[in-house]
């Protein structure tokens, strides 16, 4: 480490916590990620059983949706806005919050996996009613969540005392950043907390015996759309601030950027409906209201693919790149003293594809050809398990080693690793999505009827999909096995460099970047048009939610007859 | 900000304006649609049935439980619209006609609608495409086009 960077020192008890926020996360996605690629196989009728050394299919399946898309998510987005508000604010945290948020987060998560383990939980990780899980999963849920809150609530002081100390500038864009994924957040799991706490935990403790199922699905998208922005914006923040820099240049617009923000915080709220334009109950007006606005919120999208393409480009034409597509060449794509940029790029050229399917899902109408299918799961491997799952990797790597002083090991294989993933989901994805064109639907074991050649469903017209994606699965299960090893070389090295010093390498705004005057330094008018938003685009399908005519008692998964028997 | 990103900023919101247009047009011109909100007094049904209309239209209430469609298999004609009713008896389940745009949510407390037409004669499974416990993989029914 060179002397001349401006690293911030992490407390010792904090630095401690961060190391089990991001390695905690990692040991559990070793599971999670071995049940994605067995799921290929059932699905490819390789393996025709319910269940796989002592796993069964759905319980693996809630293991992989709630361990990759919830816990190892919020865990991230909590460490390393951690990180970036210690390092940009140069404030340490408040020790006994930090320490409640890690302590609810981990008990949470512990609390919850018991169940899932047990296989008293086999609900899949958006947890629909009627389908009941053991209360423990409910309320371990509720903890990681809440532990989650009271990080962001811990944030607030270090923001006061540093505006108050800085009058004359904007937030720096990566505290801006977080600031406003974790104002999403909080907004979005209120709906969640409504749900779990006042329908779903009674409910599940027999307290009530029935409850209004399109109330909870559509409290629960409330909280599911917005959920998948909160997924990627930590990533954004990575590609506006550290990956320009990384690769050579500079941001191309820091305004542009603050805008972007500012667009996902109005738009990624008043959109769930899109997940329920399949549902009864909602007038055809207010899911085409809904999917007019997640029209909007593909607008920073776009923006973003803009803005980051003409930094690379300017990164690109400083490493001395002609003509219009030299630039690309030029970029560091391998290179292992930066791995951040390998991951990034890797993530890059999958979303791609993971933003346009997205639009074809949004659309309304064109959502019945594709609704449940496999489609949806090629689709969001190319997001979740795309940009955010690589950026999560990489970042998660880089924070392990500057905490622990310990060099990362297998520089090579490190970088290596986002390529051989990005391979890999070319190769599930499509073929995933294909198979729910011709009809393959989610969430199910296949390898039971449709991909068996003695069921009487067997169907011959899904087998080429099916294998395809158990090969796509395997190339990305090698990438991420990869990916350990370079972990276990990195924590069985000495440490070289003194621990818990962060560093985030920034670009510079090649564009004047936003004075504190301008409209896309204040959050106030946008937090307000978002509540706006939020309110007109959810008070009528919530009324059209309560008319719903007949409550729902409990179901276990495997057993027709209700739990409770309902008093009519 | 600068004006090649005002630029963008605009082709981007254009062309998504275009795609909702267009979506708006084959919702209106061509009549695909997503299902419809039916009346609060439709009371969800726990028996499935087929009716004919008197103008001998066909009529399929389904019922969707833990792990079977009701009824299982149906005959329908080639070419005409036969409206589907949908209800759900214990948990959610899917309805999904194979190789066309009927695709349902089965939620319990409510029903769901759509009209189907199938063009060509043969047989179209329909598939349960939302977890509904240990044996949802098997949950299939069959509409035979004639
Ligand atoms: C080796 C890597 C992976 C493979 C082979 C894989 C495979 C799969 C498959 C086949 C499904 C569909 C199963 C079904 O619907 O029956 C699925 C679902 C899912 N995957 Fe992955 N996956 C992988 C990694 C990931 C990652 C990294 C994430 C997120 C960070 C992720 C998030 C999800 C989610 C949220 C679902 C939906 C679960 C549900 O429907 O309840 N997966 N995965
Ligand atoms: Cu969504
Ligand atoms: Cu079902």
């Amino acid at each position: 480490m060179t002397s001349t960077r401006e690293t911030f020192q992490v407390a010792p008890l904090s630095r401690t916590l961060m190391i089990i926020e991001v390695t905690l996360p990692i040991i559990l996605v070793v599971l999670g990620i071995y049940h994605g690629f067995m799921q290929t196989l059932y699905r490819a009728g390789v393996i025709q059983s319910s269940s796989f050394a002592g796993l069964n299919y759905y319980q693996g399946l809630t293991l992989h949706g709630v361990i990759n898309a919830v816990v190892l998510t919020t865990f991230f987005g909590v460490a390393f806005g951690n990180a970036v508000m210690q390092f940009y604010l140069r404030r340490p945290l408040i020790g006994w919050v930090h320490a409640t948020s890690t302590g609810m987060m981990v008990v949470g998560t512990l609390i919850a996996a018991v169940p899932m383990l047990l296989g008293l939980a086999d609900v899949l990780y958006t947890f629909y009613p009627p389908l009941k899980a053991h209360p423990a999963f409910y309320i371990g849920a509720t903890l990681l969540v809440v532990g989650s809150w009271v990080a962001f609530a811990g944030w607030i002081p270090l923001l006061r005392s540093w505006m108050q100390e800085n009058p004359g500038r904007p937030l720096p864009l990566a505290v801006m950043g977080m600031l406003v994924t974790f104002i999403i957040w909080f907004l979005c799991t209120i709906p969640l907390a409504i749900e779990v706490l006042f329908m779903l935990i009674p409910w599940s403790l027999g307290w009530v015996d029935s409850i209004n199922i399109p109330m909870a699905r559509t409290l629960f998208w409330f909280f599911g759309h917005p959920l998948v922005y909160f997924w990627l914006l930590p990533a954004y923040v990575i590609y506006y601030t550290i990956l320009p820099k990384e690769a050579g240049g500079k941001l191309y617009s820091a305004y542009a950027a603050r805008l972007a923000f500012l667009l996902f915080l109005i738009f990624s709220i008043p959109v769930g409906l899109h997940h329920q334009y399949t549902e009864p109950g909602f007038d055809r007006f207010w899911k085409g209201v809904h999917a007019l606005l997640t029209f909007g919120v593909a607008i920073p999208s776009f923006m973003t693919a803009f803005t980051l393409a003409a930094s690379l480009e300017y990164a690109g034409v400083r490493r001395g790149a002609k003509g219009l597509f030299g630039w690309i060449g030029r970029l560091p794509w391998f290179d292992g003293e930066r791995p951040l940029v390998a991951y990034s790029l890797a993530g890059l050229l999958i979303f791609i594809m993971g933003g346009l399917t997205g639009l074809v899902n949004a659309s309304y109408n064109l959502n019945q050809t594709i609704h449940n299918t496999g489609f949806i799961s090629g689709h969001f491997h190319m997001t979740v398990g795309g940009p955010v799952f690589l950026i999560i990797l990489g970042m998660s790597l880089e924070l392990f080693s500057q905490l622990t002083g310990k060099p990362i090991r297998g520089r090579g294989w490190n970088v290596a690793v986002p390529y051989l993933w990005m391979m890999g989901i070319y190769l599930f994805s499509p073929a995933m999505m294909v198979g729910g064109l011709l009809g393959q639907p989610r969430r199910t074991n296949m390898g039971l009827s449709y991909l068996d050649p003695s069921s009487p469903h067997f169907r011959l017209d899904w087998v080429v999909t099916s294998y395809l994606a158990a090969i796509g699965g395997a190339v990305m299960f090698l990438a991420f096995l990869i990916y350990i090893g370079v972990w276990i070389a990195t924590i069985a090295a000495p440490a070289q460099q003194s621990a818990g010093e962060l560093y985030f390498s920034t670009a510079e705004s090649l564009h004047p970047d936003a004075t504190t005057t301008s409209i896309v330094a204040r959050l106030r008018p946008w937090l307000a048009i978002a509540i706006i938003l939020i309110l007109v685009s959810y008070w009528m399908p919530l009324q059209q939610a309560l008319r719903t005519p007949e409550n729902a008692p409990p179901y276990s998964p495997d057993n027709p007859t209700p739990l409770v028997q309902v008093r009519k | 900000m600068d004006r090649v990103e005002k630029i963008t900023l605009m082709m981007a919101s254009g062309l998504l304006g275009l795609f909702f247009l267009a979506l708006l047009a084959a919702a209106k011109l061509q009549g695909i649609n997503v299902p419809p909100c039916l009346p609060p007094d439709v009371k969800p049904f726990s028996e499935g049935r087929v009716d004919t209309l008197p103008d001998g239209r066909r009529q399929l209430f389904y019922v969707a439980r833990m792990w079977r469609f009701e009824p299982e298999v149906v005959e329908v004609p080639v070419n005409k619209p036969v409206d589907i009713f949908l209800s759900a008896a214990d948990v959610t389940h899917g309805f999904y006609v194979s190789w066309t745009n009927t695709n349902l949510m089965a939620i319990p407390g409510t029903v769901n609608a759509y009209t189907l037409k199938l063009e060509k004669p043969g047989v179209y499974p329909i598939i349960c495409h939302e977890y509904c416990g240990s044996a949802h993989q098997n949950m299939v029914a069959y509409l035979v086009a004639k």
